[in-house]
């Protein structure tokens, strides 16, 4: 008799996972908190949860949006201006400290930066590079953009059930006179880079661990009862500043990510974590679930996860989970991701 | 010279205050009925009892709108559909949206509406095809902004309009400066068809400016 006797077949590789088809894999998730049709939800965080919001409005769950399109515009010009692609027009949030800086600007602890970037004779707002094909006509037009992104945020905060938010990497730009996080470093999309101004970070566990913290206890604050769900982003960087080879950075970057996801569900309630990195990436799937480029995930990597998620569900809660499986879609909408225009920048 | 004013509630409105003005056709018949049109060669078949009692001819006529010298499709949903809440929201919800995103909307819209499809339909039986939108809700509609200012927007609106169906091959007007108020989206309460309700319908004087913009422009 030892620890391990009465185990169940899931605690052991063998059994989980060698013995087994891909698709036959279960109980990989546990959730904590029911999620029905009746959920608020909102979603935020790296490329990778945009996949999770178009998931859940398929199968009817209540995923909010918060700042709709205009009246009469297509989907998928919707979508080129960034619309439902989040709850809030915040562009992808890939560390927890841009999220923290998102938070503060909607609950008025700091005052959003007037920095613009220029690109030709348009205004780029430096928080949301890519949220307007082609940039704004003016200054104004832009710093009005982000405001109305910055209240949609802040209802999205204080009506959500669920915050969803998908970690995506811990290397980050910074000017840290003004304090202030970039999505992307300046000078690759638009603006201009200054070593004097900006500084590369590749945050640790600590760091990413008290700005977690800090935008937890904003949501609890400001919405008792909140349900946070974290992922991790499977997908891996397009470029690394940390004179690390990129696949060292990523798995790099992914441990420390994960290993916070799991410090916080350890430290809150509220929070839960939901596996979809080790899905997309577990070796029993061979790596099929990224497309040619080992980097994008496949919508057959996207559909296995929301099926696992899905299902976990209603393992766990019943009936009022249960659901049908993810439909399967032709789904070519096009996931923005800023990051992939580090390549283009660079010539690549 | 004549035209042939093709369109829906709004024609009938132009036309029943322009009766009896030679040199012009209307074929017209209420809200979506209008799309019901065939179109063969330069002939336009009207399909059905229903639609061929609102144009006035029988079911299965074909008018032969190559007599005319130009074709004007009028109103059909373009820019103010229906009671024109759509038009009114849209511009009032323009502070939230930049003005390129507004203005990819208002074409996403415009290229939905039957007015499209019918002057697309139109351009394969005719080659001077113009398309002059509905006029706006007038300035009593609920949904009215009194303190808006859209003059800025609604000018790149009309810029765009033009734009979309430049591209088509035809001739595009916009709503007469002379029958719009100050806030640059709405009609001078003035024209308002007495009609209880409805603030989408052009009266006598409205429809006469109306009637004054298109022949200035098609008839030049």
């Amino acid at each position: 008799m030892n620890p391990y006797s009465k185990a169940p077949p899931k605690a052991f590789w063998k059994t989980a996972i060698a013995d087994l088809d891909l698709f036959e894999i279960s109980e990989v998730w546990r959730p904590r908190h029911p999620i029905t049709r009746d959920t608020s939800i909102v979603t935020y965080g790296s490329c990778f949860a945009q996949h999770f919001s178009r998931a859940l409005l398929r199968n009817g769950y209540g995923w909010r949006n918060h700042e709709p399109a205009p009246e009469g515009m297509h989907e998928t010009t919707a979508t080129a201006f960034n619309y439902g692609v989040f709850s809030s027009r915040t562009a992808n949030i890939y560390t927890t400290g841009i999220l923290r800086q998102w938070m503060d600007w909607a609950t008025g602890d700091r005052e959003q930066p007037d920095e613009c970037w220029i690109r030709g004779d348009r205004f780029i707002d430096p928080f949301r590079p890519r949220i307007e094909p082609e940039g704004f006509e003016t200054v104004e037009e832009m710093r009005r953009s982000r405001d109305v992104a910055i209240k949609a945020f802040r209802r999205s905060v204080l009506q959500c059930d669920v915050f969803v938010f998908t970690l995506g990497l811990t290397e980050c730009w910074r000017n840290v006179s003004q304090g202030i996080e970039y999505p992307m470093c300046p000078g690759t999309v638009a603006g201009t880079f200054d070593p004097e101004k900006h500084t590369f970070f590749n945050l640790g566990h600590a760091e990413i661990l008290q700005d977690a913290r800090r935008v937890i206890g904003h949501l609890e604050a400001h919405n008792p009862g909140v349900k946070v769900l974290l992922t991790v982003s499977p997908v891996p960087l397009t470029a690394t500043g940390s004179g690390d080879h990129v696949l060292v950075a990523t798995v790099r970057s992914k441990a420390v990510l994960r290993a916070v996801a799991d410090a916080l569900y350890q430290e809150f309630e509220c929070v839960d974590y939901f596996p979809s990195f080790e899905l997309v990436t577990s070796p029993k799937a061979r790596s099929m679930f990224f497309e040619a480029n080992m980097r994008s995930v496949t919508q057959a990597g996207v559909e296995f996860v929301m099926n696992t998620f899905f299902r976990s569900m209603a393992e766990t809660f019943g009936s009022e989970s249960e659901q049908p499986a993810v439909e399967e879609v032709e789904d070519d909408v096009d996931v923005f991701c800023e990051e992939e225009y580090l390549e283009e920048s660079i010539g690549n | 010279m004549s035209i042939c004013i093709v369109g829906n509630s709004h024609a009938r409105t132009l036309e029943r205050f322009a009766a009896g003005r030679s040199g012009i056709k209307f074929l017209s018949a209420p809200g979506t009925m209008i799309s019901r049109l065939k179109f063969s060669g330069e002939k336009v078949v009207v399909p059905d009892e229903e639609l061929a009692t609102y144009v006035g001819v029988d079911a299965g006529s074909e008018i032969d709108i190559s007599i005319h010298s130009a074709v004007v499709l009028y109103g059909c949903q373009l820019v103010s559909a229906g009671k024109g809440n759509g038009w009114l929201n849209f511009c009032n919800s323009s502070p939230r949206y930049s003005s390129s995103c507004m203005q990819q909307a208002f074409e996403d819209r415009t290229k939905s509406t039957i007015g499209y499809e019918l002057t697309r339909c139109l351009l394969g039986s005719h080659s001077n095809v113009w398309v002059v939108p509905s006029p706006f809700p007038n300035r009593l509609h609920p949904l009215v902004d009194r303190q808006a200012k859209w003059t800025e927007l609604v000018e790149k609106l009309r810029l765009r309009f033009i734009e979309i169906f430049a591209s088509l091959g035809a001739h595009a007007l916009w709503v007469p400066d002379s029958l719009t108020d100050e806030s640059g989206y709405a009609v001078r309460d003035c024209y308002k068809l007495d009609r209880e309700g409805d603030n989408s319908h052009l009266n006598r004087e409205g429809s006469a400016l109306m009637m004054k913009h298109i022949n200035a422009h098609v008839n030049a």
